[in-house]
Formats: structure tokens, C-alpha cells, sequence
């Protein structure tokens, strides 16, 4: 008996052992790869704008500019989406009914990255350049962000797609939130004459605050690592711009494009290190986004 | 008066929330029925049994790359669903120390992580030594994928098991092991089986780590240690070229993608209404 | 030649002597933690006796009961001092395995717990099943049948063996794990207020049960139904934050006890 559970312990120990080993041999793996061109460009990696594998010279600016703005820009769109999903799912849909609605969310999750590249390509991308492009130039052409030809692809289509990816992930933990706001809190707030609104604005986002930042970054978190979507609508143009619709790179886009042709040592150590500071973003993201969960959870 | 002005405000808002859900909704019809629409043209039986052709030659199909996912899958599953689920069982049974805080954490973390650093990760570690591109790489790579998502299905899966099932085990004196093996896995055992779905249809549709490890092929390939064609792959590289026949595939292949992997998620979601509602 | 064997002396599985004559606790001590819950417990019980632990809520009732087949320890944080003993052997010496003592001490549930994964015939010999212990068709058979008729239910299920635990009532399920209890042969069962979950009619008949049971095996029950303990007990052992205050055959406690404590929780005072 106690052989039986010696060996079944061992067994479940070390496949949580391969897990946490997993992200740390990865964190090793992708530093120890990218030594060669931390050497060389040091801190100017990040500084310089040129991407030029012929004269091995590699800049990664462009491309973590590109990362955040689209991030950002998702970001923006997908919130107020997501929160007005949430608070519709767990507070103003027909319980019978909840259940499907939900799922009909969820199934935007499901949907895997590469269809939404093509639909930003192929549907959204003519869509921008046509209709919605001119449409925000009359309106906003003032400001630089609208500046520019709207060729169809680029941050502004980036931002849109990722952010349809990611408003399941925002509003699926917004509502887990919302739901763990007690009942009676809710009843309270009736009982003192608010509006169903107000209820809602005062007792549940109230408490939910810390919760519903969390689910932000969450989803900020899941933007910035989206390779192929990204990549089939970023417009794959070394650049920085300010214009929304300039196409421009991410980080991902970047790696995915270089890679097949890598030849050089010293450019595949670019790359690598490029993965490397995408990793230390996201890693860094999440972690403060699942460890503010944990401890809100531990606290309560 | 302010009453009235509050109520006005209570509606616009109330109805501003419904809108947002239908903005969601809409945007997923619109998707599907894009691809709907615009792969039906081009399905035809013959897709899935023959190998790609040269731009400008009709016909053709991709029966290699629908193997070459299938094959992935199942490799995949072969690794990651063992140890999804003792991971799972570990911080669930074993678990009170600081191994299993990491273990929880690191496991969220993975499991939204950008698959594209998982891919370079398995280039580096396996692709490189073995000089090739291959289907093994891409198992593991998916495999990885698979993890986090299967542990913590399980994880929640045996939370959900009463303390007293456990404890009637072993007041009939059956030991710890024998305990989670035959009675609480089996019980957490439709929960688990959800989280496999969900997984596999996860891994199906993921392009970016493959594009580091098993590359493609356009042959009929079943050899580990070679790169093999896979439905996401050969979408990615139809779409992204100039070759107006082959971005027809690529709808085609989508359609079919997005088939497998939305049946998958609603039986999973049909069978977990079932089990809640025993 | 019944299954059930009257032995007054049984072998475990090391070879030595499990002579049961008297269950013994001496300098019992129990925590949750660093909450103290059973201070200092020394009491005697007799074979083949019915013993009810009786006391206000919290009093460590349920504690004491749980040491007796060593579960009070698989709590996570929970600990114990002390010796228990079965005949001449200290089932929380160091070399005891507590999986081996639990198969000689059963126990029921205050709410029934059986295996919903498994037939009503499986959850009945889960204590072989899970084991891996082979045994041919035809004993299990009759194990089964054995099993639920000394519980009291033979009749009711034994043209549904092959359903699984959800199409019986909550009765009838507790009913089923007392069977099951019973198929594995202990020589102690231990109850945890078995009927506080059921309807009359099925604390009836399971109190019947006990009642035959008792020519069998020695029982420990816990109730907090003083009632229940003047009905069914022989012997009754009062409890009271986490301290025997009194020990002592059934009609004398509950006619005259000794201490004033005792006196005033039987007669309702408090609890």
C-alpha cells in the first residue's frame, strides 16, 4: 500500500514539475538563444528602427511599437464591449436563456486565430479602405491618427480584429466577478430606490473594480501575444507611424515573416530575442493580472 | 423631475448593455457566415483525398494536411492529456505547499500564452538537435498547448467531488492512490472528458507553433521525424498567397475547420448542461 | 457456516493477535490545527456493546469517533496524541498502517455517500472492488446478499442491483452503506448520526438494524438525539467541549446521572 502511493505521489509531483519546469526552461531557453545579439546591439535593440538582415542590423522598435499600439487599440475598443456584455449576461439576461447567450460569447473565443486573420483580410481589410477609412476621415481627419491613405490593412484593422478576440476573455472574467457580488448587496441598493442601473453601477461595479481591472489586463495580456490574426493584417512595413491606418509590424508578425528565410546566426538570435522580450511582457502582464486575481480570491 | 432623469439614464444604459451583447453576436454570425459563404463554393469531396497541386492546375485537394492535423492531434493528446490530468490531480490531492500555488500559477499563466514563443521554444529544443523539421516537434509543441487547459479542468473537475465520497473510500480502507484512481478521477470523469474537447479543439486550430515545427508537406506524410502538412498551415500559406485558386482552398479549409472545431465545442457544451443538471 | 464469523481471537494481517475483547482510549488529545478539540480522553468500551457518544454540538464528538478509525488525521492540519487500543494492539503505534485498520473498523455517514459511478451491487462490495481483491462471482454474491439483508434491505433491492444509487431514497441509500460497511467483515462499525438526514420510518428501521447488528459487532454511534441513544445504546459516553464528563450504562445515565452537567443536558437545560 504505501509503495502504491509512493509512486502515484511521485508521478503526479512531477507532472507538476514538468509545468513549472516547462516556463522556466523556456524563459532559460529564449535568453541563453538570444545572448549572441544582446551582445551585440545591447539596449539599442529596442532603441533602433532597422530591420536590415543583410547588414545584420536589427532594431525592434517598429515592432514593439506596433505590438502595443494594436494591443492598445484593442484594448480600447473591446472594454466598454466586454463590460456591456458582462453586465448583460449576469444581471439583465432571462436566466433561462443565459446559459446559450454565454455560449455564443464563448464561441468567439473558440474560433481559432488564423479564421479572424482572414476575415480581417479579406472582409474587414477592403471594408476599412473603403467605407470606414473616408468615413473617419470626414469626421476626424484633424488628428493624426487618421491621417494617411487607408490602404485597408494595418494598426486600425489589427486593432479591430484583436479586439473581437478578445472581448470573451474580458467579459467571461468580468462576469465571474459580477456573479460573486453578493445578492443581498444587490437587494440593498433596491431596497433604497436605485434604479436597475444605478444598482448596477454603484453595487456591482463598485465592488468589481479590482476584478474587472484584472480582466482588462487579462485580455491586454492576450492581445499582445496574437501572432498569425496579427500577421495577416498588419501590412508587414518596417515603420513607425502614427496614423492608424499606416500598415506597420508586430513583434509576432515580425518573427513569424523572418524566420522561414533565416539564414545568418546573428539574425535568428535577433528574432529570438525579440520572443524574449515579447515573453517578458506577457509574462509580466499576466502574472500581476493572476496574481491580483489570487489574491482577491485569498482575501475573501 | 430628477426621478424621470434618472430613469432615462437607467434605460439608455440598459439598453447600451443589450447592444454590446448583440455587437459580440454580430460579429460572430458575421465571421461564420463569411467563411460559410464563401468556402461552400469550393467543398468537395475530392479535398479530402487528394494532394495539393501547382497554382493554375484545378482541382486538387488537402487530405494530407487533414491527416497531418489528425496525426498531430492524437500525438499531442498522447502526452499532454496524462499529464493535464495528474497535474491536475497533484494540486488537487497533494497539493498544499508551495509547489502547488506555483504549479496553479504557472498554469494560468500557460495557458493563455502567445503559442508563437511555445513553437520557437520547441524549435530550439528539438527541431535544431534533430536537424529537421518534423511532426514529433509539433505534437509536443501542441501537447504544451494542451497542458495547462486539461490541469485545470481537472483541477476543478475533483473540487467539484464531495469530501465525503473520498472519505467513504477510506473508511472501507482503500488506500490514497487507489482512492483518486478509481473513484475520484472516474467521478471528475466527465468534467475531464469536457476539458479534452475543449483542448482538442484548442490545439486544432492553432497555426503558429507549427510553423516552427512541423512546417508542412504536401505529400502524404506519416513519419514522426518528418514535417507533416496541417490544415492550419496550408490555410495560412493559401490565404497569404497570390494565387487566386489556392485562396479558394483556403476558404474551403477554413469551413472545414471551423466545423470540427464549433461541433466539438457544442457537444462539449451540450454535455456539461447535461451533467449539471444531475 | 455463516460469513460472518464470531472469533473472539482474529489474526491480522502481520500475524499477531487482534484479541478484541475491549476498545481502549488512553490520553487521547485531538486539534484542528491549533484549536484544541479532544483533551485528554481516557474511556473502555466492551465488545459487541452499542455505544452512543452523546453532547452538545461541538464537543468533539465526531472527533473521537473519527480517531477511532484514524480519518480525523487526513484532514489537512489535523493531529493526534494518544493510544487507542483494539485488544492488545495500539492502532496509532508507528508501525500500524492506518489503510489495514480501516478495514477492520467501518464506518457510516451522517448523509449516504456511495460511489454514484457504481450499481447499487458494486457500491456494496466497493471495499473488495477497490482493492483489487479477486474474489469468484458466486461469493460476491453472496457477500451482497448477506451484506443488505443485515442491513435491513434485502427486499427492497435485490431485483435492482444493477441501478445505480440515485434511484434510491435517501433511506435506502444509508441503508446501502451500511451494507457496504458490512461486507468487508469489521469487527467495529462506527456511526456518525446515521438517521439525522432521514424521515422517521427510515431511522426506525435502521435503529432495528443496529439493534441486530449488535450480536455481530461492536458499534460506536454518535447522535444528538438523546432519544435515539436511550433507544438503541447499551452503554453512553457524554461529551462535553471536548471532555468525557461521564461514562455509564444507558438506563442508569439517563435515569440518574452522576455528574450535574450530565443531568442538565439530558434534561434539556442546554444543547
Amino acid at each position: 500500500m504505501r509503495i502504491g502511493d509512493r509512486i502515484f505521489k511521485i508521478l503526479a509531483v512531477f507532472s507538476s514539475l514538468i509545468i513549472v519546469g516547462l516556463v522556466i526552461g523556456l524563459f532559460i531557453e529564449l535568453l541563453v538563444t538570444s545572448i549572441p545579439s544582446i551582445k551585440k546591439f545591447g539596449i539599442k535593440f529596442i532603441i533602433d528602427t532597422v530591420w536590415d538582415p543583410v547588414a545584420e542590423k536589427f532594431g525592434a522598435l517598429p515592432a514593439i511599437y506596433g505590438t502595443l499600439v494594436t494591443s492598445l487599440i484593442s484594448l480600447l475598443i473591446s472594454f466598454p464591449i466586454s463590460i456591456g456584455i458582462a453586465i448583460f449576461l449576469s444581471e439583465l439576461s432571462p436566466p433561462f436563456f443565459r446559459r446559450t447567450l454565454s455560449f455564443i460569447i464563448e464561441l468567439l473565443g473558440a474560433v481559432p486565430s488564423l479564421i479572424y486573420g482572414m476575415w480581417g483580410l479579406f472582409t474587414l481589410s477592403p471594408l476599412i479602405q473603403l467605407k470606414v477609412g473616408p468615413f473617419l476621415q470626414n469626421i476626424l481627419g484633424f488628428l493624426p491618427f487618421f491621417q494617411g491613405y487607408p490602404t485597408g490593412v494595418g494598426y486600425l484593422n489589427a486593432g479591430v480584429v484583436l479586439s473581437i478576440m478578445i472581448i470573451p476573455t474580458i467579459s467571461s472574467l468580468s462576469r465571474e466577478v459580477f456573479m460573486a457580488v453578493p445578492m443581498d448587496q444587490r437587494e440593498a441598493g433596491y431596497a433604497l430606490g436605485m434604479t436597475k442601473w444605478e444598482v448596477i453601477r454603484k453595487v456591482v461595479l463598485g465592488n468589481a473594480k479590482s476584478g474587472i481591472f484584472a480582466a482588462g489586463i487579462l485580455g491586454l495580456g492576450r492581445a499582445l501575444g496574437e501572432a498569425v490574426a496579427v500577421t495577416m493584417v498588419i501590412g508587414n512595413f518596417y515603420n513607425i507611424s502614427v496614423s492608424l491606418f499606416s500598415p506597420g509590424v508586430t513583434i509576432t508578425s515580425v518573427i513569424i515573416n523572418e524566420f522561414v528565410e533565416a539564414v545568418g546566426g546573428l539574425k535568428i538570435s535577433a528574432l529570438i530575442e525579440l520572443a524574449l522580450i515579447l515573453f517578458i511582457i506577457t509574462f509580466f502582464v499576466m502574472g500581476f493580472a493572476r496574481y491580483y486575481i489570487l489574491r482577491r480570491i485569498e482575501n475573501k | 423631475m430628477n426621478y424621470r432623469r434618472r430613469k432615462t439614464t437607467n434605460y439608455i444604459m440598459l439598453g447600451i448593455c443589450i447592444a454590446a451583447f448583440f455587437i459580440g453576436a454580430i460579429f460572430l454570425f458575421w465571421i461564420l457566415g463569411d467563411v460559410f459563404l464563401k468556402g461552400i463554393k469550393y467543398i468537395n469531396w475530392k479535398l479530402f483525398v487528394e494532394l495539393p497541386k501547382p497554382p493554375g492546375i484545378p482541382e486538387g485537394g488537402f487530405g494530407n494536411a487533414i491527416l497531418g492535423t489528425f496525426i498531430l492531434t492524437i500525438l499531442a493528446s498522447i502526452i499532454g492529456i496524462p499529464i493535464g490530468i495528474m497535474a491536475g490531480v497533484y494540486v488537487t490531492e497533494y497539493g498544499s505547499g508551495k509547489l502547488a500555488w506555483w504549479t496553479k500559477f504557472l498554469t494560468e499563466i500557460l495557458s493563455s500564452f502567445p503559442t508563437i514563443i511555445i513553437g520557437i521554444f520547441i524549435y530550439i529544443l528539438i527541431v535544431v538537435p534533430m536537424k529537421t523539421f518534423s511532426a514529433l516537434s509539433g505534437g509536443i509543441a501542441l501537447s504544451i498547448i494542451m497542458l495547462p487547459v486539461i490541469a485545470k479542468s481537472t483541477e476543478e473537475s475533483i473540487k467539484m467531488i464531495p469530501v465525503s465520497v473520498r472519505e467513504a473510500s477510506y473508511a472501507l480502507g482503500v488506500p490514497k492512490w487507489r482512492t483518486i484512481l478509481r473513484i475520484v478521477i472516474p467521478s471528475a470523469g466527465s468534467g475531464i472528458v469536457t476539458g479534452i474537447m475543449m483542448s482538442i479543439a484548442r490545439i486544432m486550430g492553432e497555426t503558429a507553433p507549427l510553423l516552427f515545427t512541423s512546417l508542412n508537406n504536401n505529400y502524404w506524410s506519416y513519419k514522426l521525424n518528418e514535417p507533416i502538412g496541417s490544415l492550419t498551415v496550408l490555410i495560412f500559406n493559401y490565404a497569404t498567397s497570390p494565387y487566386e485558386d489556392w485562396r479558394n482552398m483556403a476558404w474551403a479549409a477554413a469551413l472545414i475547420l471551423v466545423f470540427i472545431v464549433l461541433i466539438l465545442n457544442i457537444i462539449a457544451h451540450i454535455y456539461t448542461g447535461k451533467r449539471e443538471k444531475r | 457456516m455463516p460469513i460472518f464469523i464470531q472469533v473472539k481471537e482474529r489474526k491480522d494481517e502481520k500475524g499477531g493477535s487482534l484479541a478484541l475483547a475491549e476498545i481502549r482510549v488512553e490520553n487521547l488529545n485531538a486539534w484542528f490545527g491549533t484549536m484544541q478539540v479532544l483533551k485528554d480522553i481516557n474511556v473502555s468500551l466492551k465488545e459487541k456493546y452499542i455505544s452512543a457518544i452523546i453532547g452538545p454540538s461541538g464537543c468533539g464528538k465526531t472527533t473521537l469517533l473519527r480517531c477511532f478509525n484514524r480519518l480525523h488525521e487526513i484532514t489537512p492540519g489535523a493531529k493526534v496524541e494518544g493510544r487507542i487500543f483494539l485488544g492488545d494492539i495500539d492502532i496509532y503505534d508507528k508501525n500500524v498502517d492506518p489503510v489495514l485498520i480501516r478495514r477492520r473498523i467501518g464506518m457510516v455517514f451522517q448523509r449516504p455517500n456511495l460511489f454514484s459511478h457504481m450499481t447499487i451491487y458494486d457500491n456494496v462490495i466497493a471495499g473488495y472492488i477497490l482493492n483489487n481483491k479477486k474474489i469468484p462471482k458466486e461469493e460476491k454474491d453472496k457477500i451482497v446478499e448477506k451484506s443488505l439483508k443485515l442491513a435491513g434491505i434485502w427486499e427492497e433491492v435485490e431485483n435492482r442491483l444493477k441501478e445505480y444509487p440515485s434511484a434510491l431514497s435517501g433511506g435506502q441509500q444509508q441503508r446501502v452503506c451500511i451494507a457496504r460497511a458490512l461486507a468487508v467483515e469489521p469487527e467495529v462499525i462506527l456511526m456518525d448520526e446515521p438517521t439525522s438526514a432521514l424521515d422517521p420510518i427510515s431511522t426506525y428501521r435502521i435503529e432495528e438494524t443496529i439493534k441486530e447488528l449488535k450480536k455481530e459487532l461492536t458499534i460506536i454511534i454518535v447522535t444528538h438525539n438523546m432519544q435515539q441513544a436511550a433507544r438503541v445504546s447499551d452503554e453512553t459516553i457524554f461529551m462535553y467541549m471536548g471532555e468525557v464528563i461521564e461514562i455509564g450504562p444507558t438506563t442508569e445515565m439517563f435515569t440518574n446521572p452522576k455528574k450535574k452537567l450530565t443531568e442538565d443536558y439530558i434534561t434539556g437545560k442546554f444543547g
